[in-house]
């Protein structure tokens, strides 16, 4: 009996690993690469009737944050017997937990036909989401979309995705504490922020309890502040992503400046503190977006918003944020995902949402300007509608060809700005170490 | 040819012992089927498959391809797999004799209060309970550099601040301290088990010999506890082994990755760079470390043990 047990548990173990080895799409030794992006606009369902029943699968991180419930009621209008299934999956880490719920789930050989993605450019190189050219530049929105916002849904000039909700940071400024350094107006240059943060320095100002105030702060993330770098004529990359440049000449004069920063305490050491001290009003100068306007308002900071100065180059451009919508190759309701798509990026779900802007046009909708100025955030919106003119993508974001590029930049970004190194030398080894990882993706 | 009545009776009770047998294997294996099944479904599997990745490059989105010893050879010159190895080890060879110290402490605090004994040992032990998640969240507020408890009481001691969280030593000590922090109710409660099992007759011959409470601890106390002090060693050493959550949400494995552990550099590489095949390499490696310690530490009991006779 013991013999058969044991026989019979040892059969169990096999099967399970051979199961693993032989599967296709689990782990298994084919050696078969996935085939790369198609064109989805041809292929649809089989049926072309409004009257299908059926179930669309959408994977986003929230159903009211995304406007998903407003969304599927528009969508049942056109297709009523259908029932959109919303799988959640948070937004934790900057959207890793999504990303992960979705690695999972292709692996496993079972995906949605609509995903939410920052990586796109990532699963559009795997052949896991489909070329949506043709139907995208065919939709009204596309032509309105900005320079940046393209850039974030396209690679190798086809579009895999369709840009949503699109932001970016831009200035917040106390104007309390620029007032006490003796400043009426924001500042319009960096050099202007240096001239107030030399003030705030010199006289030493302090909160009413005693906190100490800063001109301005670096948290954030890479994301926040490779404004910074563009500003003084850095570049992140070269145009067709094949090598780093946070090593030029010119990126190293930016860092420099951001580093300059932090070592005459102008600028604290990034601690994880976030927004805390810009709501302390302990910040003159925040560089943020319309999320942390709320608790601007709720902190009871008398803030202006503005566009971003300008840098030693004329720019002041930022990184365009948002997400992109995708089509999943799996999909077997390609026409039906791309329409809950374009309900997605349309006036009606746009007016609907009130904040869930993409189009920038909507930005002068008179309704929708309406709801802001009740709800405080207008002029900031006013300030976002300016910057997000001159954006653009922020390849360290999500860096699609060599993932770990992202984790090695922001560890050679805390170096210079928390442990004070040689700039020049943490630049280059950094620089040194994600080309080595782009050229070897490359060529895998 | 015919049976007695006697060789009947026999053989009728032979065959009532062998339905008793088997029945009480039938349910012995009723039993365990459900939890061999489980270990082999959510351990032994997962253990087995993760050892065919590590000769494979595979990324989740693509079939995996047979690569041999690359990835093998990959860890073998990475510097930041070795880095996060000695971050490990740094947390755990000093945060385990720290724990079981503070531990053995708080237990013979406890064990010898009058007052309160229930009260004390329970807010202490509430320290185990609370999710490792919320602790690291609260220990993050507490040990911020510009806005946190423990900077601002320094300050106002007139000491200068201290850069917890972005100066790489003073970020390992917090997340030291929290892991000390995290354990050492679970541990008090284990050495309060043991001291209560204490032959109470040595201690008071010792105290008759003249024996100070210095020399009843480490001559008679001390000896009787040492089968918890081994079993608690290797509970800690495995734990501490893994230390992932708490150093995620304190330090992100920063400043600058210097306390990134190889277990958050695992998870990295499995699902950030999607390098499934060396995540794979770097689960055994960690699978081996744990394996290698636990049986020293056997080793040296069973010296010790043999040894104290």
């Amino acid at each position: 009996m013991k013999k058969l047990f044991g026989i019979a548990a040892s059969a169990i173990l096999l099967a399970g690993v051979t199961t693993a080895c032989g599967s296709s799409n689990n782990g298994g030794l084919t050696g078969t690469p996935a085939p790369s992006g198609a064109s989805a606009s041809a292929e649809s369902s089989p049926a072309d009737s409004t009257n299908d029943k059926f179930t669309l699968k959408v994977i986003a991180s929230d159903l009211k944050g995304d406007g998903l419930d407003v969304a599927t009621e528009m969508f049942k209008q056109k297709y009523p017997n259908a029932e959109v299934q919303v799988v959640t999956g948070g937004w934790g880490s900057g959207g890793q937990d999504l990303r992960n719920k979705q690695l999972i789930q292709l692996s496993g050989g079972e995906s949605a036909d609509v995903g939410k993605m920052i990586w796109g450019k990532e699963f559009f190189r795997s052949g896991v989401i489909d070329d949506i050219t043709d139907a995208v530049k065919s939709w009204e929105i596309y032509d309105r979309l900005s320079d940046g916002q393209k850039d974030r849904m396209t690679l190798d000039g086809k579009v895999y995705g369709v840009t949503f909700s699109s932001n970016t940071v831009y200035m917040f400024y106390n104007k309390d504490i620029l007032a006490q350094a003796g400043f009426t107006e924001a500042p319009k240059t960096l050099d202007d922020l240096a001239a107030i943060a030399k003030k705030i320095k010199e006289a030493n100002l302090q909160t009413a309890d005693g906190k100490p105030i800063y001109a301005t702060s670096f948290e954030g993330g890479n994301w926040a502040t490779d404004y910074w770098l563009w500003a003084n004529g850095g570049k992140q990359m070269t145009d067709d992503y094949s090598k780093t440049l946070i090593d030029s000449p010119e990126s190293i004069q930016a860092y420099q400046f951001m580093q300059d920063f932090v070592t005459n305490g102008w600028a604290p050491k990034i601690d994880g503190s976030y927004d805390q001290l810009w709501l302390n009003g302990q910040v003159a100068v925040w560089f943020c977006g319309d999320w942390d306007i709320p608790a601007t308002i709720n902190a009871n900071i008398n803030a202006g918003y503005a566009p971003m100065p300008q840098g030693s180059s004329g720019l002041n451009t930022t990184s365009v944020g948002g997400v992109e919508w995708a089509v999943f190759k799996q999909s077997k309701r390609k026409k039906e995902a791309l329409d809950f798509i374009e309900i997605l990026v349309s006036k009606e779900f746009q007016l609907k949402t009130q904040g869930l802007t993409t189009d920038l046009a909507l930005y002068d909708d008179p309704e929708l300007q309406a709801t802001w100025k009740a709800d405080g955030t207008f002029e900031g919106r006013m300030a976002e509608k300016v910057q997000l003119q001159n954006t653009k993508y922020n390849f360290l974001e999500a860096p699609f060809l060599f993932p770990d590029a992202s984790k090695i930049y922001n560890a050679a970004l805390e170096k210079i700005l928390i442990g004070g190194a040689d700039v020049t030398a943490t630049m280059k080894e950094a620089a040194e170490q994600i080309n080595k990882g782009i050229a070897e993706a490359s060529n895998s | 040819m015919r049976l007695g009545v006697r060789s009947i009776a026999v053989i009728a009770n032979a065959t009532k012992v062998r339905k008793r047998k088997l029945s009480k294997q039938g349910i012995v294996y009723a039993v365990l089927t459900p939890t061999v099944l489980y270990f082999a479904l959510f351990f032994y599997y997962p253990f087995f498959t993760n050892v065919v990745w590590m000769f494979t490059d595979y990324n989740f989105l693509n079939s995996a391809k047979f690569v041999g010893l690359k990835n093998i050879a990959h860890f073998f010159d990475d510097p930041y797999a070795w880095k996060a190895l000695k971050n490990t080890f740094v947390i755990t060879l000093v945060s385990t004799p720290l724990t079981l110290g503070v531990s053995l402490a708080l237990a013979m605090a406890v064990f010898y209060l009058k007052l309160g004994k229930a009260v004390i040992r329970g807010a202490i032990f509430s320290t185990y309970i609370v999710s490792t998640i919320v602790a690291a969240i609260t220990f993050k507020v507490w040990f911020n550099d510009e806005l946190g408890y423990v900077n601002s009481i320094l300050t106002g001691l007139g000491l200068k601040k201290v850069a917890w969280l972005t100066d790489p030593f003073w970020a390992m000590v917090a997340i030291i301290m929290l892991s000390v922090w995290l354990l050492m109710g679970y541990f008090m409660v284990i050495f309060l088990a043991g001291i209560s099992g204490i032959d109470t007759q040595q201690l008071e011959a010792g105290m008759m010999d003249g024996a100070n409470k210095r020399q009843l601890f480490f001559r008679i106390t001390l000896p009787q506890l040492k089968p918890v002090m081994i079993f608690s060693s290797i509970i800690a050493v495995s734990i501490y082994l893994k230390t992932y959550p708490s150093v995620v949400i304190l330090t992100n494995g920063g400043p600058y990755r210097s306390t990134e552990t190889i277990l958050m550099y695992m998870f990295d590489q499995g699902f950030v760079s999607r390098n499934v095949g060396y995540a794979s390499v770097l689960g055994i490696v960690i699978f081996l470390i744990t394996m290698f310690i636990s049986l020293l530490q056997l080793k040296l009991t069973k010296f010790f043990s043999e040894q104290g006779g």
